[in-house]
């Protein structure tokens, strides 16, 4: 053979290369790819976990935030709301206040106004009462001296 | 470090160097059993310095393959049992090493064949540690007795032609492999169409191993050339080539292997999809 090929060589060499081959593969190579993958299979699920519970995360911090400006707005608006009540209410307190100070005033007069009549009829009774004794009082005077010079005229007549 | 000490530790590691540079020159040299010629068509043809292993004569590449594989099924091995079993999830030094090796020739399997890139992954592991280490055993120069007696050093096993087409052919042979499973006849038959490959891998492998083999021979052989050159010539250039060709063949496997193993969406599918 050219360059003194010898196959039996050949086969000798092949017959170590296939020992040395299957050797290092379950060796080194199956265990050391087996662990390697086994790490980049648990890293690559705790990234997935880290992952997901991030996403969960966000999902709840937007929910939150979702719920809280859904609150600020009901809350704006019920403010709102209290507000217009409280102005209606405040305007519908002061209309009845101002009625309920007219209708005051007003029975206040009617009041004042009967009373006023009232001590006025007293007062004018009392004037008639004054005036009535006052006149009988003269009368009675100027009748007892008028009774008297009868009194004394008939006497004087009879004499 | 105080000047006085280091001028002490100066003065005595160069007189140190002298001392065993002499030496070298004093010490008769074994009388080498063959000329450069002859050593370097050895080490291309292997017709004199073979080895014996159960009772056949084989060449000293397949010493080296049985060192290489039997360091590197123990280190797995005490990887296996003491380290793997103590990996944590947040990795140490070493940890940190042996996932980044095995995360590299990992990727390089997805990367090029998306589908059953399990087998590809193992694989392409395999063939870059052996090319990587293989490469580099040649640098430890180990001793081996040859069948005529002469000692040798142990070379890279992929600069023997056997063995690199042994690694050419079976990267093929996974290529065909993972056709077949994955698209069947048709898969095996666009493997096929690549006819050349294993051809190509293997004498990739051979050529540039072999290179460095004949120079690092050519380097050693001669004296005046064994000063120095060697840091050069026999480990940077040894560990470079051994990476370029760890990746060159396990990016080749891979590529080959995504292309007969990729899906065939038919045009039905794709207007119903």
């Amino acid at each position: 053979m050219p360059l003194n090929i010898d196959f039996q060589q050949v086969l000798l060499h092949l017959f170590n290369f296939v020992i040395l081959g299957g050797g290092l593969y379950f060796l080194l190579y199956k265990p050391v790819r087996e662990f390697m993958e086994k790490r980049e299979k648990t890293i690559r699920d705790q990234m997935d976990e880290a992952k997901k519970v991030w996403e969960e995360a966000e999902a709840v911090m937007a929910d939150y935030q979702q719920k809280i400006t859904q609150v600020n707005e009901e809350i704006r608006k019920k403010q709102s709301e209290a507000e217009q009540r409280i102005a209606a209410e405040r305007k519908e307190m002061e209309e009845e206040a101002k009625k309920a100070a007219a209708d005051y005033l007003k029975r206040a007069r009617q009041d004042a106004e009967k009373e006023r009549s009232v001590m006025m009829e007293e007062a004018h009774k009392e004037i008639r009462s004054i005036a009535a004794e006052a006149a009988e009082k003269l009368v009675r005077e100027s009748v007892s001296g008028v009774y008297d010079e009868f009194l004394e005229n008939a006497a004087n007549d009879r004499r | 470090m105080d000047p006085k000490k280091k001028k002490v530790f100066l003065i005595l590691w160069v007189g140190l160097l002298i001392l065993i540079l002499a030496a070298v020159f004093l010490v008769p040299s074994v009388t080498k059993h063959e000329s450069i010629q002859e050593a370097m068509k050895d080490a291309v043809l292997h017709e004199t310095n073979r080895i014996r292993f159960l009772g056949m004569e084989v060449n000293p590449s397949l010493a080296s393959d049985w060192i290489i594989m039997a360091v590197l099924l123990v280190g797995a091995l005490l990887i296996r049992i003491f380290a793997i079993p103590k990996f944590q999830t947040v990795p140490g030094k070493f940890q940190t090493l042996i996932e980044t090796l095995v995360g590299f020739f990992t990727d390089l399997a997805k990367q090029n064949s998306p589908h059953k890139n399990r087998f590809l992954g193992g694989y392409l592991l395999f063939a870059g540690i052996y090319i990587f280490f293989g490469t580099c055993f040649e640098l430890f120069g180990i001793q081996w007795l040859t069948t005529e007696g002469h000692s040798i050093a142990l070379p890279a096993p992929l600069s023997d032609i056997n063995g690199a087409i042994a690694l050419g052919c079976l990267s093929y042979g996974v290529i065909l492999f993972g056709g077949l499973i994955c698209n069947g006849l048709k898969g095996a038959g666009q493997a096929l169409k690549d006819f050349s490959l294993p051809i190509s891998m293997s004498f990739r492998l051979f050529g540039a191993l072999l290179s460095g083999l004949l120079v690092t021979e050519l380097v050693y052989f001669t004296m005046s050339l064994s000063f120095v050159v060697p840091v050069l010539v026999g480990i940077m250039f040894t560990l470079l080539h051994a990476i370029i060709q760890a990746y060159v063949l396990t990016m080749l496997t891979s590529v080959f292997y995504g292309e007969v193993t990729e899906r065939h969406i038919k045009k039905k599918e794709v207007a119903k999809s």
